[in-house]
């Protein structure tokens, strides 16, 4: 439905930035689960 | 160094012919539904001075009380409970967004990008705060009442809140949520959407002080997630992380909250410094003095903001070695930290100053953030540390870093960029007055502090003895007069997004040099549909 304006370019860098934002979620994610889990074992 | 003429398809207007100024046209399109970057920072901007105005009224409230000696107008727990929701509200509802307002409007047009990489997120990372923000002073509301052990939710103290505690720790995960999320999308921007030339080290350094901030933030907001997590569990779950009778250590909190907690003082004082660094420049018509240097120093003050966290607890007893090591360390931040002051009074010296309002605020916090990173310095000394903790020693120190730091470069900024974003001047007349004011009374409001904490005055109590008086009436006498100026304030920026008939050239300031001073004030709604080639180093500032 939606038209796309953006060109092959942008289109190929936010391709990029996808990825860049998993790789940074998935980190944001392991910082969490370390702590809660080095929590848990240590008690 | 590079003089040749600036090469760069930067004009921004010409969007404007094509689909540059296409907006929704319905009110729940344009503001709920957006994706715009420039959008989603005014709504950034405007939700943090509502926060703002509330945190403050927090602020009178506890200032009142603190009039005289004597419990006047709250009950206790009710004054405990303003101390802890002033602090909320102000770190995490008023600073850290008025921060990501900033970099929404201005790192797509500083690095010649179209709009933020991931417009959507960048939504949903906004519309989470208002209702976090409804949940987290909903609980004021409740049987049980807000939360009032201090914004440090320390244990054992915190887990006697309420079932209102459930509601605190939610608003606190939905806080951190839209943080990473935001910063997520800052790094992605920066990484990704870059116009073509614009390298790294040629970007601004409002850029590259966000850059890392968003790396501190991706860094530290799941462990402070972790730390409520567990709190919510021993609260609700009869888990023991910090409940000492069930085996647990009320001290592992602290660790595991200044471990976020040191590193987000920072989050609030880096943008702050991309600001200044951008601001001096222009008003003292020089490049910024030592770019690089800055740019080294700031990722200097992050890695080091990581090992100083218990510097915050030398008072719960550890060994010797830990206390000298967290001494030392803390010390050392004061070399990074040097560095740009030095550079910004070199980049000041012999210029061709003028002292417009940005100017007059930029300038006032090179000094008087400065008193701040000194009482910072006092203590961070150990033995030292063991007088002024918990004393209104500390409550001067971080005001002063977080007041007429902090908040004195959201306002440098806000007078420097809101006509480029508004099209319209703000009154310069009116501005300065603001300045003066505020530089004043916010002296009035947290320099006698210092006093009343070297003479023993403990932080977070309704009550005081007889001897504290005199500091207090002053200190209360200065926080309203300081609290009435920012009512100027709120009007100057209302006249200048509505009324002002002066309009803003595309340039605004002499001075000024980045891509966005070459799109139109205001910018088209979408801006850099065609990336600019950036091929001089005058245009990024780092020549």
């Amino acid at each position: 439905m939606n038209e796309n304006h953006q060109s092959d370019e942008l289109l190929h860098k936010r391709a990029n930035a996808v990825k860049t934002a998993w790789v940074l979620g998935i980190i944001a994610l392991a910082i969490f689960a370390t702590f809660i889990g080095s929590a848990v074992i240590g008690r | 160094m590079t003089t040749e003429v600036i090469h760069a398809d930067v004009d921004g207007s010409h969007d404007a012919h094509d689909h540059g100024d296409h907006k929704p046209t319905g009110f729940l399109d344009r503001w709920l539904f957006t994706t715009n970057h420039k959008d989603i920072g005014t709504l950034y901007l405007i939700f943090s001075l509502a926060m703002f105005m509330i945190g403050g009224s927090m602020a009178m409230v506890i200032r009142a009380e603190l009039f005289m000696p004597g419990l006047q107008l709250v009950e206790p727990d009710f004054f405990n409970q303003m101390t802890t929701m002033h602090a909320l509200i102000m770190v995490f509802g008023a600073v850290m967004p008025a921060w990501v307002g900033f970099a929404n409007w201005l790192v797509p047009m500083m690095i010649g990008a179209p709009d933020m990489a991931l417009p959507r997120m960048n939504n949903w990372s906004f519309w989470i705060l208002p209702f976090a923000f409804t949940m987290l002073l909903s609980t004021l509301f409740m049987d049980s009442g807000g939360p009032a052990a201090g914004w440090t939710l320390y244990p054992p103290l915190v887990l006697q809140t309420g079932t209102s505690f459930a509601f605190v720790v939610f608003a606190v995960h939905m806080m951190g949520v839209s943080s990473i999320m935001g910063s997520i999308n800052i790094i992605a921007t920066i990484f990704n959407m870059r116009a073509p030339g614009m390298r790294l080290l040629r970007m601004p350094m409002f850029v590259w002080t966000w850059l890392i901030t968003a790396f501190l933030l991706i860094a530290v907001m799941p462990v402070l997630a972790g730390a409520v997590t567990m709190l919510l569990t021993d609260h609700f779950f009869s888990t023991n992380f910090f409940n000492a009778a069930g085996g647990g250590d009320p001290v592992m909190f602290q660790h595991i909250f200044w471990f976020f907690g040191h590193p987000e003082v920072y989050i609030m004082i880096l943008p702050a410094f991309g600001v200044i660094s951008e601001i001096l420049p222009t008003f003292s018509r020089k490049p910024l003095f030592g770019y690089a240097s800055m740019v080294y120093a700031t990722a200097t003050i992050a890695f080091l903001s990581f090992i100083v966290w218990a510097h915050h607890m030398f008072t719960v007893g550890m060994p010797l070695q830990g206390e000298l090591f967290f001494m030392y360390a803390t010390m050392l931040i004061s070399v990074p930290t040097g560095v740009k002051v030095f550079n910004w009074v070199s980049t000041m010296w012999q210029g061709s100053m003028t002292f417009e309002t940005p100017m007059l605020f930029a300038i006032g916090f090179v000094v008087l953030f400065t008193i701040g990173g000194l009482s910072g310095l006092m203590l961070a000394i150990t033995a030292a540390d063991f007088q002024y903790h918990d004393t209104y020693f500390v409550v001067a120190h971080f005001h002063y870093v977080l007041v007429p730091g902090a908040v004195f470069a959201l306002m440098a900024a806000t007078y420097y960029w809101l006509p480029k974003f508004t099209g319209n001047m703000y009154s310069e007349k009116w501005g300065k007055i603001h300045f003066w004011l505020s530089a004043i009374f916010v002296n009035v409001l947290f320099f006698p502090q210092h006093y009343l904490g070297l003479a023993g005055m403990p932080r977070r109590i309704p009550d005081y003895s007889p001897q504290f008086a005199d500091f207090n009436m002053l200190s209360s006498i200065g926080g309203f007069a300081f609290g009435a100026t920012q009512l100027i304030f709120v009007g100057i920026v209302w006249h200048c997004a509505f009324r002002s008939k002066v309009k803003a050239t595309a340039r605004v300031w002499e001075g000024s040099r980045g891509l966005e001073w070459t799109l139109d004030s205001p910018p088209a709604y979408h801006s850099f549909n065609t990336p600019p080639e950036v091929t001089c180093n005058a245009l990024s500032r780092a020549d």
